[in-house]
């Protein structure tokens, strides 16, 4: 993926594999000067990225997060309190020495500014992996969850874990058999008429987990949006035990799903909960039991696609 | 906690049914509790009232064990709810 030029605008287009440049289902089109937009099918929509110099810190006195981030000092800001966020309402996500991007909460746009440490793949990183997420969590758009996610066989199952916990390197392991990637880390999801879908994120995937670097292009990025056949919750297990697949229900499920959420901002808790329990409700949960042992992630490759193909989805139109 | 004892129930209270089992969330502080069917049914009938005497007044119309079991329960059940801050008692 690369940058191309037009006339009086700069557009992502693919060179690498066949895919519209759709990231969470969005087209970027990333514009100086607003004149130009580009509408790709099958998307949900256009968010323009503009590079502006009008991100002004000072506009937003309302500090909301503030903590260190792939060692970096990031602070998610406001323009105003923290209640619902109104349509109009300003945000900003600032690195500190790196850059900022600002937005109103339905605006459809993101503005960026380069600070002193800024690259092109640094500033690709910070959008792709917090930024959109964030955006799109604050216009309620997704829901997100802590989890990676491939596509086997057309069905999408998705696994969460604490950090450290696996995912990664289950996911490149499914990446590495050839099923596609539906996401990395972060899980945005969405309800329809009582389904809950899954939505491809981005085509990165960073196993190694190293500070502000996008990741591997993967080559075989999922790029429909599919309900979720199955989560698989990761327990780590000693590396001769067996593996175990165990159904969740009730309060365990409920409570290992909360464990796993993500974007999940405090003027949002409501709302995240209600969601939570209704794809509770729909999603069949489960967790795997792993072993501590890198030779045996070929078992737990085998045991999750033999389980998850055998599995009546019940995540689906009634 | 007597039936004279008033309470409210705080917005951040939030009751959710997962698989037929019923709790309750704080979305104060992330905690969640679950709660059996009688609970259940103390509780949703606890979101009509202010006075613990006025909601045994309507559950002895639904349970059909002693007044002073009944009464005992609901005082059990209050105290366990404001000892989790699910609820907030006013002594009057």
């Amino acid at each position: 993926m690369v940058f191309g030029h037009g006339s009086n605008h700069i557009f992502l287009v693919q060179h690498t594999y066949n895919l519209t440049t759709l990231i969470y289902k969005f087209d970027l089109l990333f514009n100086k000067d607003m004149s130009t937009r580009i509408h790709s099918s099958g998307s949900l929509g256009t968010l323009i990225i503009k590079k502006s110099i009008e991100v002004n810190i000072t506009s937003f006195p309302k500090t909301f997060i503030y903590q260190n981030n792939q060692g970096r000092n990031v602070t998610l800001a406001t323009d105003r309190d923290f209640t619902t966020p109104s349509a109009d309402q300003s945000w900003l996500f600032h690195v500190e020495n790196v850059i900022s991007f600002s937005w109103q909460t339905q605006g459809g746009k993101i503005s960026y500014r380069f600070l002193e440490e800024a690259t092109e793949d640094i500033f690709r990183f910070w959008l792709y992996h917090l930024v959109l997420p964030i955006y799109f969590s604050i216009a309620q758009i997704y829901k997100f969850l802590h989890a990676g996610a491939v596509e086997v066989d057309g069905k999408s199952i998705l696994f969460m874990a604490p950090s450290h916990g696996g995912k990664s390197t289950l996911t490149d392991y499914f990446l590495q058999k050839g099923d596609a990637l539906i996401t990395d880390d972060k899980m945005a999801t969405f309800e329809k008429d009582g389904v809950y879908y899954a939505v491809p994120s981005h085509p990165y995937h960073r196993p190694f987990r190293l500070e502000e670097v996008l990741g591997h292009l993967s080559e075989n990025p999922a790029t429909e949006v599919k309900p979720i056949h199955a989560i698989y919750i990761l327990a780590k297990s000693e590396p001769d035990a067996d593996i175990v697949i165990r159904r969740l229900k009730g309060i365990e499920k409920f409570s290992r799903l909360h464990e796993g959420g993500e974007m999940n901002f405090s003027f949002f808790t409501r709302d995240y909960v209600t969601y939570l329990s209704g794809l509770a409700n729909k999603v069949d949960v489960f967790e795997i039991a792993v072993p501590h042992d890198l030779e045996r992630l070929e078992e737990v490759y085998q045991a999750i696609k033999i389980h998850t193909l055998a599995l009546a989805p019940s995540n689906k139109l009634l | 906690m007597t039936l004279q004892t008033h309470y409210s129930i705080p917005t951040s209270i939030m009751l959710q049914v997962v698989d037929d089992e019923v709790l309750l969330f704080n979305s104060a502080n992330g905690q969640f509790f679950t709660i059996n069917e009688v609970g259940a049914g103390m509780w949703e009938v606890m979101q009509d009232y202010t006075a613990l005497s006025d909601v045994l007044n309507e559950l002895k119309e639904y349970f059909e064990v002693p007044l002073e079991k009944l009464t005992a329960d609901l005082i059990v059940f209050g105290e366990s709810l404001e000892e989790q801050q699910l609820i907030v008692c006013d002594e009057q």
